[in-house]
């Protein structure tokens, strides 16, 4: 069963993240059955309960911080990609600006995750969820890539790709918006 | 190496199981695996380093150089950072691969990384190049190394342990003496509530799995890991408690089966068999691999079968229906055969689980469904593959100081040393009881040697890391499964003070949850554990060994059973028959109740006394076939003579 420890950290981390970043069930955790009944022979069941409803489990909440640092990451990761295939185009001083903004990245994920770890969960709708996460990824997205280009002065791309960049985080976050469901209100 | 001495006085037989000297450092299959891999991965490396030495551009030259390791390209464009994000990818990718069989996932990370690399490349690093060329080989060398000398240190373990291992006489169960009856004990009320537990989630429609743990279709947690572990288990309180009845007990086994052929179990091969082999084919038995179903159901139908009837060995007695017009139909007979083929097959003998990877533990299912359909059905299939699974697991699948690898990678010889955790050990000690008893008293006596501690009474089990987890729902933190699997080979080798220690530390420690029928379960474990706490509790001295290769007595085949009781009104604690009478316990499982028992397998027209009824005596029907009426408001003695 060895395998099983690094099977159920991956697993468990896997499973913290899908159900907080995307819609679905949360999985159902062993229980009792519903009590079956046999009937002695020659007889019928009478008063035959039926099974109860399966409880539905609780919605998982959505942690923003674990959207948040998943934004940083993938941020990260994205404007590498891109540099790596030569479709940035750097300042004249990268390395302290690029170690400056690394390090705020890196204290950002770190807070991201320091927060998901403290954060208590509550019941939420599935669709807040997604709208929650959308919400907090498309800000982090945003904030990170204006304090990139245009505080910190670290790079540009052509007028589409600052398009791309900029609008995809704004467009997670309007999508967020979008399926933000208000609070009902009182009928009264 | 095994020296036997039969012991005329006896059925039994002592057997002095010394560890095999290994021939090097890797044994001979796996030597043959790894040697091909090495000279694949130099062929590799040559192509990697061609476009640097004739002078091809940086695109091209990082592009290759990411061939010769993961993230290589990136390290030669002078993107240190992703060479690393790569590594950790592809890390992942590797642990994706062995969790699910996903073949393709390692090579698209590898191969993608190098492409992307050389697409953005401007200019080759000398640095970048250098740790790119050099890291596998280094990698590779380190790690041989690091195995020589663990090896050299292992076999001067070994041989300490050999020198001990030629003073110890195992005693290795043979047939017991069917004329005479097998042992059948009397369930308490606790063993009870616990197996309701069982019979609750067996018993709902075939479709409904309420109550089963769902996380995902692959790795232990899985439902189909969930239905054999209870199967085994109320086939074993069927076999050791009550031979004698069927009713809702043998139905319970039958839907634990025929859940099995539900989609949403199986279907999880259609995905592996897909990314692991590139092969679209959802059959899950005509196949090299998925030992990881039809050894671990091939076992749930040998138990059935040994108890009850023989339905799921007829043609198309397992349909695994994938769609309203494609099923694949199989029986008892196909599943076996489909093992003793692969086994037949495998240069290791023992085959794989998920595409790829060869357990040792899923091979132990196999070689018991093998045992059991040979004794039921005629087969030699277990003594065809017999010799070759010992060498199998005694020269590739074991260290040199008796240590069991859980995993090797079948095309790349590899292994994952901490699946030689005491928690394999114990488990492989159980499973292998059946068929290779030598094996599995030696490893249970190293694990007594080398782990397993008394306490005042209580079980300690080795500070490893993976004996606090329960893979039935992968948490960590309580060492329930190690003593639940604990008390189970402890109870099956004969070992009873160490299973009665470990059932007196959960019995202490772990809380119980009661359902408001009166069903009960460990409250802090997943459905895994507690269906084989059941295994153990109803285990007993060869328990296993003698279900699935020795079988029943033929009374209890032909003799007079309880066939229909309510439930959870009844519940049965002992139901033996010695092919005249019909002995029962019964306990009430809603309070006092009058009721009604079905006995079958009567002779035809005559006429018992009945003592522990309402009505004394009872005559069988044309069919053999008779009602007694009981009231049952205590433990309650019947007997039908």
């Amino acid at each position: 069963m060895g395998c099983c420890l690094v099977a159920a950290l991956v697993i468990s981390v896997l499973r913290r993240v899908r159900y907080a970043v995307l819609p679905g069930q949360p999985p159902v955790t062993a229980a009792f059955a519903p009590s079956p009944r046999r009937p002695a022979p020659g007889t019928m069941l009478v008063g035959l309960a039926a099974a109860p409803p399966a409880t539905a489990p609780p919605a998982r909440l959505v942690s923003a911080p674990v959207a948040a640092g998943l934004a940083v990451l993938a941020y990260v990761t994205a404007v590498a990609l891109l540099d790596a295939v030569g479709l940035l185009v750097t300042g004249d001083d990268p390395l302290v600006g690029w170690t400056a903004r690394d390090l705020g990245a890196a204290a950002l994920l770190v807070a991201a995750l320091l927060a998901a770890a403290g954060t208590t969960p509550r019941a939420r709708s599935r669709l807040d969820d997604v709208s929650v996460a959308c919400i907090a990824a498309g800000v982090t997205w945003t904030a990170l890539a204006i304090v990139d280009m245009h505080v910190l002065g670290l790079f540009e791309l052509g007028t589409v790709g600052d398009v791309l960049l900029h609008g995809s985080g704004l467009a997670l976050l309007m999508t967020g918006l979008a399926l933000h469901a208000p609070p009902k209100e009182s009928s009264r | 190496m095994t020296a036997e001495t039969q012991i005329p006085s006896d059925r039994d037989r002592t057997a002095r199981v010394l560890l095999r000297t290994p021939s090097g450092p890797f044994a001979p299959v796996t030597a043959r695996r790894m040697r091909r891999a090495l000279l694949t991965y130099a062929a590799v490396w040559v192509v990697a380093v061609a476009p640097s030495v004739l002078g091809a551009g940086p695109g091209l030259a990082t592009g290759a150089l990411g061939l010769a390791l993961p993230g290589g390209g990136f390290a030669a464009a002078g993107h240190p950072w992703l060479a690393v994000a790569t590594v950790v990818v592809f890390v992942v990718a590797l642990v994706v691969w062995w969790f699910f069989g996903a073949t393709i996932v390692p090579p698209i990370i590898w191969i993608g990384a190098a492409v992307l690399a050389g697409v953005g490349a401007e200019a080759v690093s000398d640095a970048g190049r250098a740790v790119a060329l050099a890291a596998g080989p280094v990698l590779v060398a380190l790690s041989a190394a690091v195995h020589v000398v663990r090896h050299r240190a292992q076999v001067r373990i070994g041989e300490r342990l050999n020198r001990r291992l030629e003073q110890v006489d195992f005693v290795i169960t043979g047939m017991p003496d069917m004329s005479a009856g097998l042992p059948v004990a009397e369930s308490s009320a606790e063993d009870l509530a616990r197996l309701r537990y069982g019979l609750d989630l067996a018993l709902q429609p075939i479709d409904r799995f309420d109550g089963f743990t769902h996380l995902d279709q692959y790795r232990e947690a899985a439902l189909r890991y969930q239905l054999n572990a209870l199967s085994y288990g109320l086939s074993m309180s069927r076999f050791t408690r009550t031979p004698a009845f069927s009713g809702y007990l043998a139905e319970a086994q039958r839907s634990s089966i025929e859940k099995m052929l539900q989609r949403k179990v199986w279907g999880y091969w259609a995905k592996e068999n897909a990314w692991g082999n590139l092969r679209w084919d959802p059959e899950p038995v005509e196949n090299s691999e998925n030992i990881m179903l039809t050894g671990f159901m091939g076992l749930m139908l040998g138990m059935y079968e040994t108890l009850n009837d023989d339905r799921y060995a007829q043609p198309a007695g397992l349909p695994f229906r994938w769609s309203p017009t494609r099923t694949y139909d199989h029986s008892y007979g196909s599943l076996a055969a489909s093992i003793h083929r692969n086994m037949g097959g495998s240069d290791f003998t023992l085959f794989p689980c998920e595409p790829n990877w060869i357990y040792t533990v899923c091979n132990t299912f196999g070689l018991n469904t093998l045992v059991s359909h040979d004794r039921l059905h005629g087969t030699s299939y277990a003594a065809d593959v017999l010799p070759g699974l010992r060498d199998g697991y005694e020269d590739e699948f074991m260290r040199p100081d008796g240590k069991i690898v859980g995993v090797r990678a079948r095309h790349l010889g590899l292994s994952w040393n901490f699946w030689a955790s005491p928690s394999v050990q114990m488990t492989t000690t159980y499973w292998m009881h059946a068929g290779l008893p030598e094996l599995s008293q030696r490893t249970w006596w190293l694990l007594r040697e080398k782990g397993l501690t008394l306490r005042d009474g209580l079980l300690e089990l080795p500070k490893f890391a993976t004996n606090g987890l329960d893979p039935g729902n992968y948490l960590m933190g309580r060492d329930t499964f190690g003593q639940v699997v604990t008390i189970m080979a402890a109870r099956e080798v004969g070992d009873e003070e160490y299973a009665r220690a470990a059932e007196r530390t959960l019995d202490e420690r772990e809380p119980i949850e009661t359902s408001e029928t009166g069903v009960r379960r460990l409250k802090d474990s997943s459905g895994l554990a507690n269906h084989y706490a059941n295994l153990g509790r109803f285990g007993r001295r060869s328990g296993l060994r003698d279900l699935v290769a020795h079988g029943v007595p033929d009374t209890w085949r032909t003799g007079p059973r309880l066939a229909e009781a309510a439930y959870p009104e009844v519940l049965v604690a002992r139901a033996v028959t010695d092919g005249t009478a019909l002995d029962l316990v019964l306990l009430p499982g809603a309070g006092p109740v009058r009721t009604t028992l079905g006995i079958d397998r009567l002779v035809p027209g005559r006429t018992y006394t009945a003592t522990g009824t309402t009505t004394g005596g009872v005559t069988a029907d044309a069919f053999g076939r008779a009602l007694v009426e009981v009231d049952l408001g205590e433990r309650l003695e019947v007997r039908l003579y």
